[in-house]
């Protein structure tokens, strides 16, 4: 192990051997003896129902084996809700449910077959003939408007101190409106299932960030207890929230590979994993501050608008883009208000993407306070310091750590932001207008919970330890992680410690989800090794200060096993909110002739408690600010308003970062560790690298050009008016 | 509106028979006979007839790059190729560059000192295209042939990584072409 200049040990991905050589393997790359294929087939009309399904040319093709629709799915038991975190289906409604057609790519049927050529070619001749209803998939179209109450337990209509008289009494005034469009998790592994039974048992292999969620649906869906449902997701290939959910293929390759008694896989195509998986909805944000000459807040209204689905109203657990939940405590404001309504459309029903709600209230909330810094004659930097809350404001109560001003230290150190012209349009390289710009960073402190299993038993090479429990590696570097929690906890080398991830057989495990899956783990993971380290004592009788290697080398052959768990902790209690922080420094070139943007170069720093792996942090940390330059600049989910179909739905139209996207990124932390939320001091850190960074990004656009866009992604038509 | 494609419940099935064929095709320099039809791209003839799953698949449309291989020493999408097209030429996968004795190819070395990778789906193509890309420059430009980082990012950028890890990939093609250098 090394140590960076953070102070934090550092070791490289002790999975990245599997990874680099194509070794490790992903659900899609599992080939049970006797396995087919499935295709879906989606629907072509964006809502009406189905009125003719003539799949005789299917089933008559070569190597097909089944084609399941509404008329022969036979029954599902009742799914989880979601209200009580044990599992999630990805809308209310079962699939292959009925002739009821919601949205465009609804799945109306599927084909199995002997290899994927012959499902495909079968799934090509399922003729569906429709009766169309009216439709909406644009905003104003909308026919119904819901007025979420909460999302996650959080309420989203609320108010504190008094808004209408500290807006009529604020000497300055904004009032801006804030749009962004659909973003899609778009992980580059599609959704991918293989199901196969033995009996009366199901092993599933599923592209999953919660295998027990899996679990928790199919055993509900096939009226089985949860322990004759195994599954197993040992590596992920991405996901950023939309593998939470237990897919509808999912459910359906369990009931295909039950009907003919073989093992099945299906593996979403791109277009299916773009139009079936939950999206990160649009938003419209109005943001009406009011501030005192100096800048200083005094009340905040944000009123927001999201899309959700047609078919869901209804659904206890129904997500909406939490866009105020931050908006509501970054800063210090004494009278706030926000409210949320929620525009009932066709289109698959919106789940979570990395930072969901964060990333979008960011984007709204900091482009107002750049706005707010220029009507006041303010440095952007500074108007944040003068409102930097000093405890919660909403809540009403102390951080458990915040470190956000040594974040604008240390970040406009690192950038070089004190030698920033206020004005607009006055840093020039050549044809490039140059601007700089900032924004803070946060995201809150989730924990879901979790067992570890630690069991260290004496070899003849000498003691090793092996970490077991349920949650997924996505990439998240958390096979690493625990390896090294553990080998720190035992005294061992990182080498002498095996990590078991990803399977319900092991102890349980909450989602690799809401950056948690540290958090949730490692702590259960060094209070294991805490009470191996007891059992060893015990064993050293009345020698106590023996080293632990000579302990350990008294127990050839032999195995001690600990269990210790966390347990869930959603934001705050009783004593303290726990949430991180950070700050961006951005700059952009744009090139003024044709309105094209680069992001040259990012300074972020971090407040996330004890990092527990510099190597994998800082590549979360990138990663999530490349999220934020695609949310800026590029990603964009279009719904056609005419005919309802997503005309973008592949990587070619949905645009995500490439490379040539990206400039060198300076990434840091502060570091210090939150005992407050954990003995170990983490908090999570996948998802906060987002928020903030399409601000950041537009108030740098602002300051190389003048013009303030306030509609993602940003546009070079918008540069060249 | 009604599907305009006419329904018929009595219309003779469309597909006529096709008995699956044989071909040989050459991977990692083995010959294979393989029974796929003549639909059967390169990557699925890979993934789903021989099992050699290193090569992914994200896009099945050549926008993704995860399923980058090398046929005849050029870096090709797997997807958009047929293996009816290629059973002459010889195709190299993931599985080929990796050593046999345990080592690890230098650009494999690379990406995992430089942690260019995460969740590890699009990391077989990434390096796929890297290993070509610096044989390409050392064809190009001779082989004290030195790429900037800007061109480095341009010439990797038919490979999609979601999870960001580009900065650390530019790292990782730079070290490998440095350390070309040094073992000349």
């Amino acid at each position: 192990m090394t140590t960076t200049q953070e102070n934090s040990p550092a070791h490289v991905r002790v999975d990245g051997r599997a990874k680099v050589t194509g070794q490790a393997l992903y659900t899609a790359d599992h080939h049970p003896p006797g396995l087919t294929h499935a295709v879906l087939v989606g629907a072509t009309v964006p809502s009406g129902r189905v009125t003719g399904l003539d799949t005789a040319a299917a089933s008559a093709a070569p190597g097909v084996l089944l084609v399941l629709t509404p008329a022969n799915r036979g029954r599902l038991g009742q799914l989880p809700d979601g209200t009580r975190y044990d599992g999630w289906p990805p809308e209310a409604r079962p699939p292959l449910a009925d002739d009821t057609i919601h949205r465009w790519g609804q799945y109306i049927a599927l084909v199995v077959a002997e290899t994927l050529e012959q499902a495909q070619y079968g799934a090509s001749l399922v003729r569906a003939r429709y009766e169309t209803a009216p439709f909406a998939t644009a905003l104003d179209d909308a026919t119904v408007v819901s007025r979420p109450e909460q999302v996650m337990g959080e309420p989203m209509q609320i108010s504190r101190g008094d808004p209408d008289t500290a807006w009529a009494d604020a000497p300055v005034r904004l009032d801006v409106t804030y749009t962004s469009p659909n973003n899609h998790p778009c992980a580059l592994e599609p959704h991918a299932t293989v199901a196969e039974w033995d009996g009366e048992t199901l092993l599933v292999h599923d592209s999953t960030q919660w295998v027990r969620g899996d679990q928790a649906v199919l055993s509900a869906a096939f009226g089985l207890a949860p322990e004759a449902v195994r599954v197993r997701a040992p590596y992920v290939g991405g996901m950023f929230g939309s593998k939470i959910a237990t897919g509808s293929h999912t459910i359906l390759a369990a009931l295909a590979a039950r009907r003919i008694g073989r093992p099945v896989k299906i593996v979403l195509t791109r277009k299916q994993v773009l139009t079936n998986v939950g999206h990160r909805s649009e938003t419209v944000q109005r943001m009406r501050v009011g501030a005192g000459p100096d800048g200083s807040l005094a009340v905040l209204r944000h009123d927001t608008r999201t899309h959700a689905a047609v078919n869901e109203d209804g659904n206890p657990s129904e997500f909406h883009e939490p866009t105020s939940t931050m908006s509501r405590l970054l800063y210090d404001v004494p009278a706030y208000s926000a409210t949320h309504e929620s525009a009932r459309l066709n289109v698959m029903a919106p789940g979570w993407m990395r930072a969901p709600g964060e990333a979008t209230c960011q984007w709204a909330l900091e482009s107002t306070l750049d706005e707010l810094a220029y009507e006041v004659g303010a440095d952007p930097l500074e108007l944040r310091r003068r409102n930097h809350a000093g405890r919660d404001p909403h809540h009403d109560l102390p951080w458990s750590s915040k470190h956000l001003l040594e974040c604008y230290e240390q970040g406009a150190r690192r950038f070089g932001w004190d030698r920033r012209p206020d004005a607009p349009r006055s840093l020039r390289d050549g044809p490039d207008l140059i601007g700089w710009g900032m924004a803070t960073a946060t995201y809150p402190g989730w924990r879901f919970g979790a067992t570890a299993r630690v069991r260290l038993s004496g070899t003849a090479g000498g003691p090793r330890a092996t970490v077991s429990t349920s949650g997924s590696e996505v990439g998240n570097g958390a096979y690493t992680m625990l390896a090294m929690t553990a080998a720190e906890g035992l005294g061992l080398p990182v080498e002498r410690v095996t990590v078991e991830l990803g399977d319900t057989g092991l102890p349980p495990s909450a989602q690799t989800g809401g950056s948690s899956l540290t958090v949730s783990t490692a702590p259960a993971v060094r209070d294991a090794c805490l009470d191996i380290r007891v059992q060893l004592a015990r064993l050293a009788g009345g020698r106590p200060n023996m080293a632990d290697g000579d302990l350990l080398a008294e127990v050839p052959g032999a195995t001690l096993t600990a269990e210790a768990s966390t347990s869930p902790l959603f934001l705050r209690d009783g004593e303290f909110a726990y949430q991180s922080f950070g700050a961006h420094f951005v700059e952009v070139r744009v090139r003024p002739e044709i309105g094209r943007i680069r992001v040259s170069r990012v300074v972020s720093v971090f407040d996330v408690g004890r990092v527990l792996n510099a190597t994998t942090a800082r590549s979360q940390f990138i990663g999530a600010i490349i999220f934020g330059i695609g949310q800026a600049l590029h990603e964009n989910l279009i719904y056609d308003p005419v005919h309802g179909l997503p005309v973008n739905a592949d990587l070619g139209g949905y645009l995500v970062p490439v490379n040539a996207d990206v400039p060198a990124i300076d990434v840091s932390w502060i570091g210090a560790p939150d005992l407050a939320f954990n003995p170990l001091g983490c908090r999570g850190l996948g998802e906060i690298g987002i928020t903030g960074m399409a601000p950041a990004i537009g108030n740098a656009v602002f300051h190389a050009t003048g013009v303030r866009v306030r509609s993602l992604p940003i546009s070079p038509a918008e540069l060249v008016r | 509106m009604t599907d305009p494609i006419p329904t018929s419940v009595d219309q003779k099935p469309v597909a006529t028979q096709r008995p699956p064929s044989g071909m040989s095709l050459h991977f990692n320099g083995v010959r294979h006979m393989i029974p796929v039809d003549a639909r059967t791209t390169v990557l699925d003839a890979l993934r789903e007839h021989l099992q050699l799953t290193g090569t992914k698949k994200g896009c099945d449309h050549g926008q993704c790059g995860a399923c980058t291989v090398h046929i005849n020493g050029r870096r090709v999408l797997a997807c958009l190729s047929l293996a009816v097209a290629h059973t002459d030429d010889d195709i190299r996968t993931i599985e080929g560059v990796t050593p046999s004795d345990g080592a690890l190819h230098p650009v494999q070395e690379a990406f995992l000192a430089c942690d260019a990778l995460q969740c590890g789906f699009c990391t077989p193509g990434q390096i796929m295209s890297a290993i070509a890309l610096l044989d390409e420059i050392k064809t190009e430009q001779g082989p004290a042939a030195r790429l900037s980082s800007d061109e480095i990012r341009e010439r990797m950028s038919g490979n999609i990584c979601r999870c960001g890890a580009y900065p650390n990939i530019v790292a990782a093609v730079t070290r490998a072409m440095a350390g070309q250098d040094g073992a000349r």
